[in-house]
């Protein structure tokens, strides 16, 4: 196909639009935002308070199972199953949320948003904030398919998190964050990296450093 | 008014102004109304939870109508995959005239492309909007709308080579 035809294609998708009729009033289309709004809403709080409890109830059997000071070799082996089942917490987040709504760790505390596709996880992504004398301002955790768009609002940080599939093989990590050091100065982080590229590590204004760290899931 | 009243009152206003704009991307992507009306709704719903991000109704109102693009394709090929399951063990369907064929072909071509080409062409090539707002709404400039316009025709080119 050549450059006019496919013109001439697209201008006629153009023109072919279908007949505009058989909707909803604007006002009927409104109240039923509403209330699909609301009920999401409530499903969202019903949701929230289950994966809370069932997190509580996992940190609760590690801290139960969790050896003395005087535990011998055999302990020490348990403490490292328990410490990987706590590294792990975003899988078993994913798993009670399923692939149709995003989690997160921002500082530890869990965070949901909406997928922009249902596709599986591929990657698990990691972003640390450093301060200048080392200590971590921020951290945040999360899996994604490729493509996401994350609004945070937490209260250390602000900002946006925007994972974009450019085709097949490239996927761009791009960050707009805001939050602020140790002595409360501004920070602004606005990064882009190309996924493949795995780490980035970059120093910040105020002796900040930023640090991602991808992982892709071979499963 | 308190903020979350505010919020109410800034997409009531979107919604009365753009519903049709909203309801026209979708239209060119999802043949039925209801599912039309599904697509919007669902952008709108995402549009809500984002709320406190979008400070000026014009971002809102162009993040929305983006959102309302991808909605559509998910909708649709939900919807296909459906379709699919039903249509199993059925005959084949009779050949279709010409224009519809090619149409139907140049809609899996635009469905294939990459997220950023196909808000490209659904807003500035299909949607009939000029450069300066097809630009806003794809949060571009015009320049680089016009690269991005070159490239998804170029895309599209090349998936309806041997067509």
């Amino acid at each position: 196909m050549n450059e006019r035809q496919l013109d001439e294609l697209l201008e006629l998708k153009a023109r072919s639009k279908p007949v505009d009729d058989g909707y909803v009033s604007t006002e009927d289309f409104i109240a039923r935002f509403r209330r699909r709004r609301w009920r999401r809403q409530v499903l969202w709080h019903l949701a929230g308070g289950i994966a809370a409890a069932g997190i509580m109830l996992l940190l609760v059997q590690a801290w139960r199972s969790s050896p003395g000071p005087n535990a011998g070799p055999a302990a020490q082996t348990a403490q490292a199953t328990d410490d990987f089942a706590e590294v792990d917490r975003l899988a078993e987040a994913e798993r009670q949320f399923g692939k149709h709504i995003g989690v997160m760790f921002v500082n530890d505390n869990l965070l949901l948003y909406d997928r922009q596709e249902n596709g599986k996880a591929r990657y698990n992504v990691s972003i640390q904030l450093f301060s200048a004398c080392g200590e971590t301002l921020a951290s945040l955790e999360f899996v994604s398919p490729g493509n996401d768009y994350i609004v945070l609002e937490d209260e250390a940080i602000t900002g946006r998190i925007f994972l974009n599939r450019c085709d097949d093989q490239d996927t761009v990590v791009e960050l707009n964050l805001r939050l602020h050091d140790t002595r409360q100065r501004p920070i602004a982080v606005t990064e882009i990296m190309a996924i493949e590229q795995r780490h980035l590590t970059q120093n910040l204004p105020n002796g900040t450093r930023l640090r991602i760290d991808v992982t892709r899931r071979d499963t | 008014m308190t903020s979350s009243e505010n919020h109410e009152a800034q997409f009531t206003a979107m919604i009365r102004e753009h519903l049709s704009m909203f309801r026209g991307l979708a239209r060119r992507i999802l043949d039925k109304p209801a599912d039309v009306d599904d697509a919007v709704q669902s952008a709108l719903l995402k549009a809500w939870q984002r709320r406190q991000t979008f400070r000026e109704e014009a971002k809102l109102t162009s993040w929305v109508a983006r959102i309302v693009i991808n909605e559509s394709y998910n909708l649709r090929r939900r919807s296909q995959q459906e379709t699919q399951i039903h249509l199993d063990g059925i005959a084949a369907p009779a050949p279709e005239p010409d224009q519809e064929h090619a149409l139907r072909l140049l809609d899996q071509a635009i469905s294939q492309l990459p997220e950023l080409y196909r808000q490209t062409v659904h807003i500035a090539i299909l949607g009939g909007f000029d450069t300066q707002t097809a630009a806003a709404m794809l949060d571009c400039s015009p320049n680089t709308l016009y690269q991005r316009i070159h490239k998804a025709k170029e895309l599209l080119r090349e998936a309806l080579k041997n067509e």
